[in-house]
């Protein structure tokens, strides 16, 4: 497993230069110029020289490839260069936004795998009684309702209503509950009506029925066999989740004031500032990769029989 | 339970049939039930611009914010526009494009994830290296390349988040195929001379369908909303076209003045979602059933 | 089945109903007995002057941002324009609420023809207590020709100290606008001495001196004991970084803070339902929206047509006090505002497409020989309510026979008003068309030919060379006197329809004054005057 661990760690520098030249190609595709975005921001006149200084500045008047390499040649040396936008080490930055979001998507995860695994095995044992219904009434919402109305009405409810926390968060602890728990609702809903066709389809399989036949415990079964040969996907899903969360979440940061990855990302693509975007997207991509590589290590770890190679 | 009541009929013609067939037809019809409602919203969303009581594009600068009432049945919007109208007018837009998106990258997804987990090898690796670099780029950045180069238009907006959507149900499917081709039963196929083609579609494919459906229609709703949150791009339709995703999203901002010109469209789409995971939970029981 | 499905249904809607029945209740409180009927939007009845010798001392203010910077340092970009704001930063010269030039840390500038004098104020000093001098002043500005790009042109200027209170400015050329110049906020003073810390702590002249920073996040003010112009009434000021609309909304409502600008239309109707708590204000700014058409797609009759059908005053009724009509670049009561576009007028319009040889066919589309009009393009973007302007013109053009489709782009500069490939029809654009008090910018901008908004082709050399007699005009009469007749000239082209004011907003407690409430620049906020709210 660890030949197999680190043989994926070294595909991920072929994976991740494919992933700079993708970003950088896509950003100067774009159409929009970092220079005149700056010049325009303050909504001022802008003429030709202003612009050349400016553009000539950020080196944006060099050829393509120079313009790559310089900045792939810059990371390997970690230095992830300066933001367009503020003149700011990009890297700083970058790992203190990061910080904060993991720390929610870390926080919502986990409260919404507790949560949702035990409602969703639930509800597939008890399948079409009225206790199923309700959470399945519940779970739709959750899963279609938008992100913001869930936090706003979060927000009206425990900060107008019950008065708990203020609506001016800080980012903190305490700060944390609540976009936690907006993020966590969408997710809650998610995992636990996948958790539910899961069981449901392992509970249909020969083996159940079989086990049932020859009088083994319910809940062996369950535990043992049903759960554990759903945990694979479940994982997948909660894996597939986790990568929308350290993205972070644009609305749920901006009404939480949360600091995060997601409203930076936000601003720094419609703002043009490329040495942000591209350093976020480098550092997300890594973590992405790992999230997958962990997966698909525990795909062999939950079924021995399943080989990596 | 109660299909089976209401067609006592059903049960005497063949009472021959064990339990296990009876509970089968029991989930055929169910399915069958659900994939006509199914149905009957799609023709529906297709015809509902000619009912709608008032023009959907007309504004009216004296009925701004309106509550719901006999002539705006569920309020107007910032515009005095009749929102009960614009959800009839959006439907068609909203309930395909959406359905459509969804569909393709459920198809594309399900058929890689599951030849990659069930051949694993070289070309696994190599598919979900590929599906790594997609899943790294944020979908922003795509959206705003693609809006770019391509243009505004409904088609873009579907390549923009089609390009990346697939992934996912790829890595679920091949987590499910990888788990399945390990089955004892499997090998048993296999020694018995079945062909992999005979075995991924009778026993692979049975087994994984149920979950992969259930996530394909939570995702309807997910893939509405996302939709309206790249019309700053230009993605998505062009103001003022009707749309569920971005009447929502738009009505955002007057939340607290008109909530309802927020809810009516939310709740469309929540109807539209569970209506299409009805559908898809019966197939997942039925599927489960056919295995058993 | 099926009643199980409709039961759900059910459920569901009395469960969002109920929802909707709470976020449908504004937190306002307050018996009817004290509804005051008149919401103050006139800048002339707001709260008398509060002089700081009939007003006890003390109080916070607390307040939002929707952008918070990583640096108070006032010559990076526009950061000054927030540094003022926060009473941080004071500059040589302002523009009061009528949009005057008057002095401010300066005493008074002397122009004569390409050499300035200016002199400063008695008993200006620092935070620290170091009076200002004309030494720093001038180091001040070296600082700025250096470190921002839209002040290089100063680096050709001569600066000479004559004595501790006197700065000569000797110029390459006249600039007649040197005045209006100095009034920006970037022209703001910083003991270079003493700021060991110039991006988060800088030593300014304003009433407020910083005491917590973090950059792009909350910033805390307090008192400035040394301020050189009075007392000041707060003991200090936050401001916090928060950009949802709803969030804010919110906060005020809680009371979580005291005043904040630029809010939304919605926010203005809520608030005015409870005027014995929140005071409103409204004031014209000089950023406007305004609109391209392209020539070489467009004839002249329907483009003379559209300025005639766009009915400026609907729109803003939409957009309940946001927006307000405007008819040029200018405002009409400036000096060189005095030309101005037609107002909403149908029927002539009709006479115009019908004098260019359009007729009105079955379905209400203008054709031409047979022909319809093509569909015409509306490029805009989902900015400062843009989208929603282009939607209402669409209407508007649309039922007068002009149809129209909106092209929404995500930035302008980076398409329509720079690529030459998206051949508009039509194109939005917005900008502060009267940033100094002066017309200069504008024209320079946006009608001189080859200039980065002259996207049209209009620029031409008959232009250009009464934009170079304004150039070196420096009698403000003649000056505006050119200006007009520029602008009229502009105007008549049809290229050019200067749609809507933005407004800025205001919502302040009650109790709180001198916010820079009747100031349409938006770079003006926090004095020693500002008082807090009663509680």
């Amino acid at each position: 497993m660890l030949k197999y661990a680190s043989k994926r760690i070294i595909k991920l520098i072929p994976v991740l230069l494919a992933i700079t030249l993708l970003v950088f190609t896509l950003m100067y595709l774009t159409p929009g110029d970092p220079a005149l975005k700056k010049l325009t921001s303050g909504g001022g006149v802008v003429t030709d020289e202003l612009l050349a200084l400016e553009r000539a500045e950020m080196g944006l008047d060099r050829p393509f490839f120079v313009r790559y390499f310089s900045w792939v040649f810059g990371i390997v040396q970690g230095d992830f260069g300066n933001s367009y936008v503020d003149s700011m080490p990009v890297l700083p930055k970058l790992l203190k936004a990061l910080g904060y979001t993991l720390m929610l998507a870390l926080a919502s995860t986990f409260l919404s795998v507790v949560i949702a695994i035990p409602i969703g095995v639930y509800t597939a044992l008890k399948k079409d009684t009225i206790f199923d219904n309700i959470v399945r009434i519940f779970t739709f919402t959750g899963n279609a309702m938008p992100n913001f109305l869930i936090a706003l009405l979060l927000m009206f409810l425990f900060c107008i209503q019950i008065k708990a926390f203020p609506v001016i968060a800080t980012a903190s602890l305490k700060g944390m509950f609540l976009p936690t728990l907006a993020l966590s609702i969408p997710m809650i809903s998610r995992f636990a009506r996948q958790t539910r066709a899961d069981v449901l389809s392992q509970l249909g399989e020969e083996y159940v029925i079989g086990m049932h036949a020859r009088g083994v415990k319910e809940r062996t079964i369950l535990f043992k066999n049903v759960l554990h040969n759903s945990l694979g996907s479940i994982i997948t899903i909660v894996s597939l989740q986790i990568r929308i969360l350290i993205g972070g979440s644009v609305v749920t940061e901006t009404i939480f004031r949360w600091p995060g990855i997601g409203s930076m990302l936000m601003s720094s693509i419609t703002g043009r500032d490329y040495p942000l975007v591209q350093g976020t997207v480098l550092i997300l991509a890594t973590l992405q990769i790992l999230i997958n590589l962990l997966t698909d290590m525990s795909y062999f770890v939950i079924d021995k029989r399943i080989s990596l190679e | 339970m109660e299909m089976v009541k209401q067609n006592p009929a059903a049960t005497k013609i063949k009472p021959m049939l064990t339990r296990s067939q009876r509970k089968h037809q029991r989930l055929k019809r169910k399915t069958i039930l659900w994939a006509i409602i199914v149905s009957l919203i799609l023709v529906f969303s297709f015809f509902a611009t000619y009912f709608t009581p008032n023009d959907p594009y007309e504004t009216n600068p004296l009925a701004m914010r309106q509550g719901p009432s006999a002539e705006y049945p569920f309020g107007t919007d910032n515009l005095g526009r009749c929102v009960y109208s614009r959800i009839l007018e959006g439907a068609r837009t909203s309930i395909f494009a959406t359905i459509m998106l969804v569909i393709i990258s459920f198809f594309v997804g399900t058929v890689i994830g599951v030849l990659c987990g069930y051949y694993g090898g070289v070309v696994d690796d190599i598919v979900m290296r590929f599906t790594d670099i997609l899943l790294s780029v944020p979908q922003l950045v795509l959206a705003i390349a693609v809006a770019g180069i391509l243009g505004g238009s409904l088609m873009n907006t579907l390549i923009a988040i089609g390009i990346t959507s697939w992934t996912s149900y790829a890595r679920l499917a091949r987590s499910h195929a990888m788990r399945i081709r390990q089955l004892p039963f499997i090998n048993a196929c296999r020694l018995t001379g079945c062909s992999d083609f005979h075995i991924i579609i009778t026993h692979v494919v049975p087994n994984l369908i149920g979950p992969m459906l259930v996530n394909a229609t939570l995702e309807i709703g997910t893939t509405m909303l996302s939709i309206a949150g790249l019309s700053f791009l230009g993605l998505g339709v062009a103001p003022p076209t009707a749309e569920w995703g971005s009447m929502v999203s738009e009505a955002r901002s007057y939340l607290q003045l008109a909530p309802w010109a927020v809810f009516a469209p939310a709740l469309a789409i929540l109807l539209t979602v569970m209506l299409f995971n009805y559908f898809g939970e019966s197939v997942c029981d039925l599927a489960n059933s056919q295995e058993a | 089945m099926l009643k199980k499905l409709i039961a759900t249904v059910l459920i569901l809607t009395m469960a969002l109903t109920a929802l909707t029945a709470c976020s449908g209740t504004p937190a306002q409180s307050n018996d009817p007995g004290k509804s005051d009927p008149v919401v103050s939007n006139d800048p002339g009845s707001s709260a008398p002057e509060v002089t700081a010798g009939t007003t006890a001392l003390g109080g916070t203010l607390k307040t939002v941002e929707t952008f918070m910077y990583p640096s108070l340092d006032p010559v990076k970009d526009y950061y000054s324009w927030h540094s003022q704001k926060y009473g941080l930063t004071e500059s040589l010269f302002r523009l009061t609420d009528d949009i005057e030039v008057v002095p401010w840390l300066a005493e008074g500038l002397d122009i004569a023809d390409n050499v300035a004098t200016l002199t400063l104020k008695d008993g200006v000093c620092f935070s620290n207590g170091n009076p200002l001098t004309a030494d720093m002043v001038k180091r001040n500005m070296l600082r700025l020709a250096e470190n921002n790009k839209r002040f290089y042109y100063l680096n050709d200027f001569q600066l000479d100290v004559t004595d501790e209170k006197t700065l000569v400015i000797t110029m390459p050329t006249a600039l007649p606008t040197l005045r209006n110049e100095l009034a920006n906020p970037e022209f703001c003073m910083i003991d270079l001495d003493n700021s060991t810390d110039i991006d988060n702590n800088p030593i300014c002249t304003g009433p407020f001196k910083v005491e917590t920073f973090v950059p792009e996040g909350d910033l805390t003010l307090v008192r400035n004991e040394n301020y050189w112009d009075g007392d000041v009434i707060l003991d200090s000021v936050t401001f916090y970084a928060m950009s949802d609309e709803q969030s804010k909304l919110m906060a005020m409502q809680n009371g979580e803070i005291d005043a904040y600008d630029n809010i939304t239309a919605t926010d203005i109707e809520i608030y005015s339902t409870d005027p014995a708590a929140y005071q409103l204000f409204s004031v014209a700014m000089q950023a406007r929206c305004y609109m391209f058409m392209n020539p070489d797609r467009l004839d002249a009759s329907i483009r003379e047509a559209i300025t005639l059908v766009i009915d400026r005053e609907t729109i803003a009724a939409f957009m309940g006090g946001v927006l307000t009509p405007t008819y040029g670049a200018f405002n009409d009561d400036t000096a060189y505002g005095k030309s101005q576009q037609p107002q909403m007028n149908l029927e002539a319009a009709k006479a115009v497409m019908e004098a260019g040889g359009y007729t009105l066919n079955a379905s209400n589309v203008y054709e031409k020989d047979g022909k319809a009009i093509p569909t015409i393009g509306l490029y805009c973007y989902a900015a400062r309510n843009i989208d929603k302007i282009a939607v209402l013109i669409l209407e508007q053009l649309s039922n007068f026979g002009i149809p129209c489709e909106i092209k929404l782009v995500e930035d302008p500069d980076g398409t329509y008003m720079t690529d030459p490939s998206y051949e508009f029809d039509i194109c939005f654009y917005r900008m502060t068309t009267d940033k100094t008090g002066d017309p200069m910018p504008f024209i320079e901008g946006v009608v001189m030919s080859g200039s980065y908004q002259d996207i049209t082709g209009y620029g031409n050399a008959e232009a250009d060379a009464k934009i170079e007699e304004l150039r070196f005009t420096v009698d403000p009469a003649k000056r505006a006197e050119i200006a007009n007749d520029i602008m009229k000239d502009y105007y008549a082209a049809n290229v050019f329809v200067s749609l809507l004011c933005y407004n800025r907003n205001i919502v302040m407690a009650t109790g709180v004054s001198n916010f820079s409430e009747a100031n349409p620049y938006e770079y003006y906020g926090v004095t020693h005057k500002t008082t807090p709210a009663t509680k």
